[in-house]
């Protein structure tokens, strides 16, 4: 089996230890890591990812200009995407699928939220944690970049923020490599019992243990030739394609919002910088002035009657040249109206633009899944009455 | 639902007549009426099961309607044989003998074994299971006709304009910075001065409030008394501090009080 660990070497030497920091400032050179050979298909975990929780907007109004609620939304659909794809890529992983909010049934589940997102700076909380309830990290990543890396990047190509998601990739994959191949086994298992017992309760219910803390432990095992696991693989089996299905929605709606998305916070950066450069111009012309001023009157003041009628016209020039500096610094001031105003049309416009997408994907999520609960409903009466039937107990008859 | 609503309305018709029957001719319209919903009905499943467009539990409630129809027909086709009235050649009847008084209440269920009920069951299962996957493949049918085309790029729009603004707001801003140095000299001139006469002026006319420590041997003394009709400076913003500390600092009652001014005039927006 100690083969198996060699194609973790890179990660093992790159964490060091299993510990993950509760915070991470992420460079925008993160690459990737990818295993130094095939990992067998039995040490593969499956991994969903929810839906991101949108977070919340800066409380401040200039630095929530132009973010609205719907961007969020938008953006707690979009973002996730991102990082399956991050993770399909590494090779350390089953199969990556985003999943709504809620669901039950994964080996690993990321679960994220997003704390700041203006297309300058991204701050994920990220919280992963496997089928036995076992928490493997809870930290914040955050990055920012700068607008040289909007017009880098090619229409349609790189995520100016792919760092940040590659630094969650690696991070989750570092926590994977600390696992033994007995642990993800028991994982998968966990996982496949959870789902068998929200399914067959009166079957299953008995085969895991949950503590007070959430966590789950095997008691014992099914046979491998009972045909109540037959069934419930097959219904499983039906999962996994309703879930691809709904990927298959969610990969639409990621690509009818990706052009306008990444131009819509390359232009607010753009009108961000134009906004900033304005105020530093406008402030350093009132310090300018001020200094100007309180040099005027120093001189006036500490020196003696000879400077001060030598200096006369001077202190005069600066009094005036520093008032006027100030002036001029507030005339600056009032152009930063102008591009204020295009950051908050460009959010308006943005807005407008994804609330009926994210209406729509959710509609179609909502509609899949409401189905399928009504389909699980009925499989699971027929489950009940199967397991009646086989076992001969009346009382589970419905 | 709506492809039954025709036929169950009829079949509703038919069950609110019951003094339909007696007359032969009557019994005979029966027969025709009854013979072509049948066939109709008999069609319209088939078309259904082709397609398959129909989930287990409708197509078993289609087929158990169908059935009570073939019933009916049976029915009248023994009544009319009875009265001795020749069915016309268009409306084959049935050899089904009909029941002979209703539908038998059997449970089915009992009369299986548990095995049996346990395959009928998993027969139920499996088709329902087949049902789901043709649901998934239509709709991943339709994900896949909802895709929309591969993005391309043309989405130069007026960012162009922004960009110019941001350089040439740089530009004017690289020009104020050499000038930003030169005001920082500026301001450090009159600071020598401040700093250098506490004890000169130790003797200010206002009762000094002090800031920290009280006085120490070697440090500075900073003064912070400020007349009673200025803010408390709680929303200043970089300039106007300058002014209040450059205030604030200033030993000399003369430097100060204008200093206190110039941080008024400021902050009226007088300046």
């Amino acid at each position: 089996m100690a083969w198996r660990n060699l194609l973790f070497i890179p990660l093992v030497l790159l964490a060091g230890c299993s510990t993950i920091s509760s915070h991470r400032s992420i460079d925008n050179d993160v690459q990737i890591e990818k295993p130094v050979g095939e990992i067998t298909e039995n040490q593969l975990l499956d991994v969903w990812i929810e839906l991101f929780d949108p977070g919340e907007l800066q409380v401040d109004e200039n630095d929530s200009k132009g973010l609205s609620v719907d961007i969020r939304e938008a953006e707690a659909r979009y973002l996730p995407l991102l990082l399956r794809d991050t993770m399909e890529k590494t090779g350390y992983w089953g199969a990556v699928r985003v999943v709504p909010r809620g669901t039950e049934g994964g080996e690993v589940l990321v679960q994220g939220v997003i704390l700041e997102s203006d297309g300058e700076r991204l701050e994920l909380k990220i919280t992963a944690l496997d089928a036995s309830g076992r928490e493997w990290f809870s930290s914040t990543y955050e990055a920012e970049v700068s607008l040289q890396a909007y017009q880098d990047a090619e229409p349609g190509g790189h995520e100016v923020f792919q760092a940040l998601f590659n630094a969650i990739a690696n991070d989750l994959a570092v926590y994977r490599a600390t696992l033994e191949p007995d642990d993800i086994l028991t994982v998968r298992r966990i996982a496949e019992l959870r789902f068998a017992g929200d399914l067959a309760p009166d079957v299953f219910s008995n085969y895991l243990q949950r503590s007070d803390k959430g966590q789950f432990t095997i008691v014992r095992l099914p046979a491998t030739d009972d045909p109540m696991v037959r069934r419930v693989s097959a219904i499983r089996e039906r999962d996994f394609l309703l879930i691809d299905t709904l990927n298959g929605r969610f990969d639409n709606f990621y690509q009818t919002m990706q052009e306008p998305y990444v131009q819509w916070r390359k232009t607010r950066l753009e009108e961000l910088e134009s906004l900033r450069a304005i105020e530093r111009e406008a402030r350093n012309r009132k310090l300018i002035g001020a200094a100007a001023i309180i040099g005027a009157i120093a001189i006036e003041v500490l020196g003696g009657d000879s400077s001060r009628a030598a200096t006369g016209t001077l202190r005069d020039v600066m009094v005036i040249g520093g008032a006027y500096a100030i002036k001029t610094g507030f005339d600056k001031d009032s152009e930063t109206t102008i591009h204020r105003d295009a950051i908050e049309e460009l959010g308006e416009s943005f807005s407008a633009d994804t609330k009926p997408l994210v209406v729509d994907v959710e509609g179609e999520t909502h509609k899949l899944t409401g189905s399928a609960e009504v389909q699980y409903a009925k499989w699971r009466a027929l489950l009940k009455q199967i397991y009646a039937a086989e076992t001969g107990l009346p009382g589970t008859i419905n | 639902m709506r492809m039954f609503k025709p036929a169950i309305m009829l079949l509703t018709l038919l069950l609110v007549c019951p003094a339909w029957g007696g007359q032969d001719g009557q019994l005979l319209e029966r027969l025709r009426v009854d013979h072509g919903a049948l066939k109709a009905a008999e069609r319209d499943l088939l078309r259904h099961q082709q397609q398959g467009n129909l989930g287990v539990t409708e197509t078993r409630e289609y087929a158990a309607y169908v059935d009570r129809l073939r019933q009916r027909v049976v029915r009248d086709c023994v009544a009319l044989a009875a009265a001795e009235v020749v069915v016309p050649a268009n409306i084959d009847c049935p050899q089904q003998t009909p029941p002979i008084a209703g539908p038998v209440a059997i449970d089915q269920q009992s009369e299986q074994t548990d095995d049996e009920r346990a395959a009928v069951l998993d027969a139920e299962l499996n088709a329902e299971l087949g049902e789901f996957d043709q649901r998934l493949l239509r709709e991943q049918e339709r994900v896949k006709a909802a895709k929309p085309p591969a993005a391309g790029g043309g989405s130069q729009g007026g960012a162009g304009s922004a960009t110019e603004g941001a350089e040439g707001a740089e530009g004017a801003e690289g020009a104020e910075g050499a000038e930003g140095g030169r005001s920082g000299d500026l301001a450090g001139s009159g600071e020598p001065g401040v700093t250098g006469e506490p004890r000169e002026n130790g003797d200010l006319a206002a009762p000094p409030t002090t800031s920290g420590a009280a006085g120490g041997p070697g440090q500075q003394t900073t003064i912070k008394d400020q007349p009673n009709d200025v803010p408390d400076g709680s929303d200043d913003d970089i300039v106007a501090r300058q002014f209040r500390e450059a205030a604030e600092r200033a030993t000399d009652p003369e430097t100060k009080k204008k200093l206190w001014e110039e941080y008024r005039n400021y902050k009226q927006g007088t300046l």
